[in-house]
């Protein structure tokens, strides 16, 4: 409840030195705190909510590492929904290429087209791209994107375990590492699928822009899929997209028919790193010196943050990140409507992994990947960037016996 | 507020000025709950933005309220309509560390937590831990004189804070300075804690701590409440004085747990935190009797770790320990009283039996070890019988703590909440003198009106006017100030007959009369294992020590008289018996009155009585080391040495040092002890103490302008003493020149060389008309001892 969230604030001021765009400006309208208090203004009528007074809602990352640092508890995201749907409704004018992103990730098959299309075409406009020097978004991202790598995963036979989502983004750029996470959850000896592509995104990214209504239209999609595979996890490789399935209550709250549906996927909501760290993988070891960047839904709305660290120090030689769990301004489309400050952000990243040395930046969602292959790409830096299901994918599992015959143990 | 104020501001402060409605509706609330929108906001940047401001509120009737990160917790940064709020968030800066004195200057809006970063690598930190220390400014720090868990053993900000740079509402910059360098009566120690009420701080200078060597953190849980602060009793008792020792409910774990940062034993009714640092023995031994005196008290857990993560989660929760409490109502009431330390116990079932009277929900979570107790109300402020029940309930817990001799702040302020509150706490005597400094330093009121001191009449009694030489009683001495005032003669009294000495034991305090010396306080404490650790020459009288701030070489561990001085009982020159300060380490209900007397030199008040904090009595070692060359002076004293002095010989420096730990080691000769007490003793003949506060480069600078070496050096961090023939200390100040980063005075009892800053010449002046206008006091103290 949006009211409750309001309530819950006492005003400490604990998340000040967490939220990255007041750390950035030193502007209580720019924090956690302010945006509350201005919700609350604007429900209670004091504050009308007027265009200069939403900024600060578009201007959020939506990290939610306030919600890490709260010790009432304040359910920031809904507050955040909140300023959002408000912008929506106002039909701000977005630029033309975040309207033609909502526009194909509203319908699954539009989606799988440009699937199609990116596997055809990905290579030839990367390297348009590059050679243009394009720096900024649209264009910057473009020639940061990873080359189409599509690989095939056999289809289950038995029951599945882990339904995979295939999501939006992750379905046309990184459609091969959906495919890597299933071939290495089932050498863990999870039984693991990838869901069938006509499911579609999951609505995070309409929701988070606040057109609510999109949104839910696509969660009943998902939840409806997932009720057939009869699965009993439901695992995506973002983790934005992760900690949005585990939203689904919120979103249809005072639904009867619905939110009983989408508590019970919520329950089913697993993440790849979890699942194959519970599984006992252990990745084969190499010598390299890695770090890695989380996720700041997978943290911060899912709370996984020890089981990829897990992996990654039997990965290699691993080295924790001074800002690790701060978010990298990839942010959803942040990137692509706020190229300044999210620039800024990370910039300072870079220069930290240069200091740390690492040759390698794991990732654990697809929009932190592409942040951080345009600030590598962009200051020279000699690292690769990749998704850890990637680089374990690359690495090697040390296929255990005891984690398959613990699987064959377990029924289902 | 006018358009042309508003065209003024712009034109000034451009975008750094904010007077959109939304915007400036978050900068009228702080944590306490209470919100108001000001007029304007401004983020200044420099004295010139400041002095800016100042000019203009008095030209246009403008209010200022200061504002740092807005995490009080009693309404102190609360703006309304006719004010500009000043915010400090852009003045972030560190102007300046000096890891070998030990020192830092800050910028007011220099975020607490974001030093440690800074400071860990030079092996230094910054003690004073507020719960809101991740995000919370040094200046809010210093307008509140913030506690935190660590002041326990290290005392709160006010102690860490040794020079302030401030611009008064004259609109002058200046320095002010406490401690060794310090010229006249403890100014710091007055704007410390005001609440942002007597001046701007634009950059404070810490003191630094060196980081311990071992911290081991112990989390030990009992069933009760009772059961736990017993044992805090007992831990007092057998004299370990932990870094923290912190206090946690029932209601309280159970929220920590749903917040989910870290886990407490099942069935936990009351959690300590304790954590002991220093050196490592040290640290072992009190940790195993800790470890044994739980298992003797039957503690449901006891867990110890030293590692640095676990640690950081257990403090987590303790640190989010208010807000956590909000997970029980839409709003919270957190009080925040403090008792002498014996009187914990009563103090909790007092509050404990307060809500059952009221039927209301209580949530208690305390610093222990220092009395300081935080009862927590959670309520919903839209039903008006409960928030009645709440407020009334609120006023009984702060009744309840003065009839223990208790403060009703110990670390939040005064703010706008508690100041209805403070005739509770205070008599109209004081509360007069208070409203009287304030109108001395900001005549117009525009510095945060309305929060910490109100504005209320001056109240002088009448009574018997006798004069007497050497009174016995406080009474007797307002007679005889009365008498000198109505006489139109300047005071002359001897406080001799003044002379009791009371150690309270369990709460590590002692009062004694103005007129008993410190060999006296020595020996009503000798067999106890306690100490007043500050060593004036023994035969000073507690008067002649405080009112000249005098101090010995041992202020290199225990600091100055402004570490140790809890209370003080004195008559102004105008009459008033007044008492400010209680036997509690924190306090910070109105202004601090009481080490203002320090070094005032008696032109103040004739102080009756004084409360001290004692600390653990400690053997001591001395080690010497030969053949120190003059430049390395600063750096061959061992970090934890109480006392260091060095004697010439053979064109280098033996330097003598006193360490605490068993009484094992070297001892001075005789002779060489002799000198030290001898130089300290011996005053204004033919050599002279020249007390500098140098860097490395003016210790070698003084040296060498000193020609023939002095008779004595007593090195380190920011002070040295030098033992020169008087004609020449002159010439060393002189030849100092611009290499002095503070400024020279001179020893106990030595004529002041040094140049007073202009503000602090002009403070002077104004508080001196407030406490004596009709100049009775000029002649009454001599320092010279009894």
């Amino acid at each position: 409840m949006l009211q409750e969230a309001i309530d819950r604030c006492v005003q400490c001021g604990f998340c000040l030195q967490a939220c990255p765009t007041y750390r950035l400006t030193d502007d209580e309208e720019q924090s956690p705190r302010g945006r509350i208090a201005l919700a609350k203004g604007m429900v209670r009528g004091e504050i009308s909510p007027d265009a200069l007074t939403l900024q600060t809602f578009d201007d959020c990352l939506g990290c939610r590492a306030c919600e890490a640092a709260c010790p009432s508890g304040v359910h920031y995201a809904e507050i955040l929904m909140y300023g959002r749907t408000e912008l929506h409704r106002q039909r701000r004018r977005e630029p033309w290429h975040v309207r033609m992103l909502y526009a194909t990730i509203a319908r699954p098959g539009r989606i799988a087209w440009a699937r199609r299309a990116w596997r055809l075409v990905g290579g030839i406009a990367i390297r348009l791209a590059r050679g243009l020097g394009a720096r900024r978004p649209p264009f910057g991202m473009l020639a940061a994107l990873p080359k189409p790598a599509p690989q095939s995963a056999p289809k289950a036979t038995g029951p599945v375990q882990a339904a995979i989502h295939r999501g939006c983004l992750m379905n046309v750029f990184w459609e091969g590492t959906n495919a890597r996470a299933a071939i290495l959850l089932r050498q863990a000896g999870v039984s693991a699928d990838l869901m069938d592509e006509s499911v579609g995104c999951c609505g995070a990214l309409h929701a988070h822009e606040g057109d609510v209504e999109t949104a839910r239209a696509m969660a009943r999609r998902v939840i409806e899929a997932f009720e057939q595979q009869g699965a009993e996890q439901i695992v995506s490789l973002a983790g934005g997209c992760g900690a949005f399935l585990k939203e689904y209550p919120d979103l249809f709250e005072g639904d009867a028919a619905w939110h009983p549906r989408a508590e019970r996927l919520a329950a089913a909501v697993s993440d790849v790193s979890t699942l194959l760290a519970a599984q006992g993988a252990v990745p084969a070891g190499g010598s390299e010196r890695l770090t890695y960047q989380d996720s700041c839904h997978l943290r911060n709305g899912l709370g996984v943050v020890a089981p990829p660290r897990a992996l990654l120090r039997q990965a290699g030689e691993y080295c924790e990140l001074p800002s690790a769990g701060q978010c990298c301004g990839s942010a959803g489309v942040y990137n692509l409507v706020h190229p300044d400050v999210s620039g800024t952000i990370i910039s300072g990243k870079v220069e930290e992994v240069r200091a740390l040395g690492a040759k390698t930046m794991v990732t654990a969602n697809p929009g932190c990947e592409l942040q951080w292959r345009m600030g590598v790409q962009q200051s020279g830096l000699d690292a690769r960037v990749c998704h850890i299901v990637d680089y374990l994918y690359e690495e090697g599992l040390k296929t255990s016996a005891p984690s398959e015959q613990q699987a064959a143990g377990t029924p289902g | 507020m006018e358009q042309s104020t508003l065209d003024a501001l712009r034109q000034r402060f451009g975008t750094a000025l904010k007077l959109e409605r939304h915007a400036r509706q978050l900068y009228g609330y702080d944590a306490s709950g209470g919100h108001d929108m000001p007029d304007a906001v401004v983020y200044p940047r420099d004295a010139e933005d400041i002095r800016f401001l100042v000019a203009l509120a008095h030209e246009h009737r403008a209010l200022l309220v200061p504002r740092g990160s807005g995490t009080g917790l009693s309404g102190g940064a609360i703006a309304g309509a006719g004010t500009i709020t000043v915010s400090f968030e852009r003045m972030r800066r560190l102007r300046s560390l000096d890891a070998a004195r030990r020192r830092a200057w800050v910028q007011p809006g220099h975020v607490n937590g974001l030093l440690d970063p800074v400071l860990a690598p030079y092996g230094l930190f910054f003690p004073p831990d507020p719960a809101s220390h991740r995000v919370s400014t040094i200046g809010g720090n210093v307008a509140e004189n913030a506690g935190g868990p660590h002041a326990v053993k290290y005392g709160v900000t006010g102690q860490h804070v040794v020079g302030l740079e401030v611009v008064d509402m004259s609109g002058r910059t200046g320095a002010l300075t406490a401690g060794t360098v310090q010229p006249w009566a403890d100014l710091v120690s007055l704007v410390v804690g005001s609440e942002g009420t007597l001046a701007f701080v634009l950059a404070a200078e810490l003191v630094l701590v060196e980081r311990p060597q071992e911290v081991a953190t112990m989390l030990i849980s009992f069933r009760d409440m009772q059961a736990g602060t017993d044992f805090v009793s007992a831990i007092v008792a057998q004299g370990m004085i932990p870094a923290t020792l912190e206090f946690l409910d029932r209601a309280h774990v159970e929220a920590i747990e749903a917040w989910g940062v870290t886990h407490y034993p099942e069935g936990a009714g009351a959690v300590l935190l304790i954590e002991f640092d220093g050196l490592r023995e040290d640290v072992v031994r009190d940790v195993a009797r800790t470890e044994a005196l739980a298992a003797e008290r039957q503690a449901l857990g006891c867990k110890t770790t030293r590692d640095p993560e676990e640690r950081e989660s257990l403090w987590l929760g303790r640190r989010g320990a208010y807000a956590v409490i909000a997970r029980y109502g839409r709003r919270l009431l957190t009080q925040d009283v403090t008792v002498p330390r014996q009187r914990l116990t009563e103090m909790l079932a007092a509050v404990e039996r307060i809500a059952e009277d009221h039927g209301l929900m209580v949530a208690t979570v305390g610093h222990a070890g220092d009395g300081n107790l935080h009862p927590n109300f959670p309520y919903d402020p839209d039903d008006e019988e409960l928030s009645r029940r709440v407020h009334a309930a609120n006023d009984e817990v702060m009744r309840a703590c003065v009839a223990l001799d208790g403060s009703i702040s110990g670390e939040h302020g005064i703010g706008e909440d508690k100041l209805h509150q403070m005739p509770i706490m205070f008599g109209e005597q004081e509360l007069g003198l208070m409203a009287a400094v304030r109108r001395a330093l900001d005549p117009d009121q525009i510095l945060n009106p309305g929060k910490a001191v109100a504005d209320l009449p001056r109240v002088i009694p009448a009574g018997e006017a006798r004069a007497t030489l050497a009174p016995r009683s406080a009474e007797e001495v307002q007679a005889a100030v009365r008498a000198a005032r109505t006489g139109g003669a300047p005071l002359a009294i001897s406080l001799r007959e003044l002379r009791g000495v009371r150690p309270d034991l369990p709460n590590l305090t002692l009062e004694a009369g103005a007129g008993a010396t410190l060999a006296e306080v020595e020996e009503a404490l000798q067999g106890t294992p306690l100490e007043l650790a500050q060593t004036s020459l023994r035969s000073l009288t507690l008067a002649d020590a405080v009112l000249l701030g005098d101090y010995g070489p041992e202020h290199l561990a225990a600091g100055t008289w402004r570490n140790h001085l809890l209370a003080a009982k004195y008559v102004t020159g105008t009459g008033e018996l007044v008492r400010f300060g209680r036997p509690v380490v924190k306090n910070v209900a109105g202004y601090d009155l009481f080490r203002l007397l320090i070094g005032s030199r008696g032109s103040l008040g004739v102080p009756v009585s004084f409360t001290f904090r004692l600390l653990p009595r400690r053997p001591e070692t001395w080690q010497r080391q030969r053949g120190v060359p003059a430049e390395r002076l600063w750096e061959a004293v061992p970090q934890e040495a109480g006392a260091a002095f060095a004697v010439p010989e053979d064109g280098a420096f033996t330097l003598f040092a006193r360490v605490r730990g068993e009484a094992s080691g070297f001892t001075p000769a005789p002779q060489a002890l002799g000198r030290l007490a001898d130089a300290r003793g011996r005053l204004a003949t033919s050599r002279s103490l020249l007390d500098l506060a140098l860097s490395d480069a003016g210790l070698a600078q003084a040296l060498r302008a000193a020609q023939d070496p002095p008779a004595l050096v007593l090195p380190r961090a920011a002070r040295v003493l030098l033992e020169v023939p008087r004609a020449r200390a002159e010439e060393i100040t002189q030849a100092l020149g611009e290499a002095q980063p503070l400024r020279a005075t001179y020893g106990p009892r030595h004529v002041e060389l040094h140049g007073v800053g202009a503000l602090e010449a002009d403070w002077r002046k104004a508080l001196e008309r407030v406490f004596d206008p009709d100049r009775v006091l000029v002649n009454w103290f001599s320092g010279e001892g009894s």
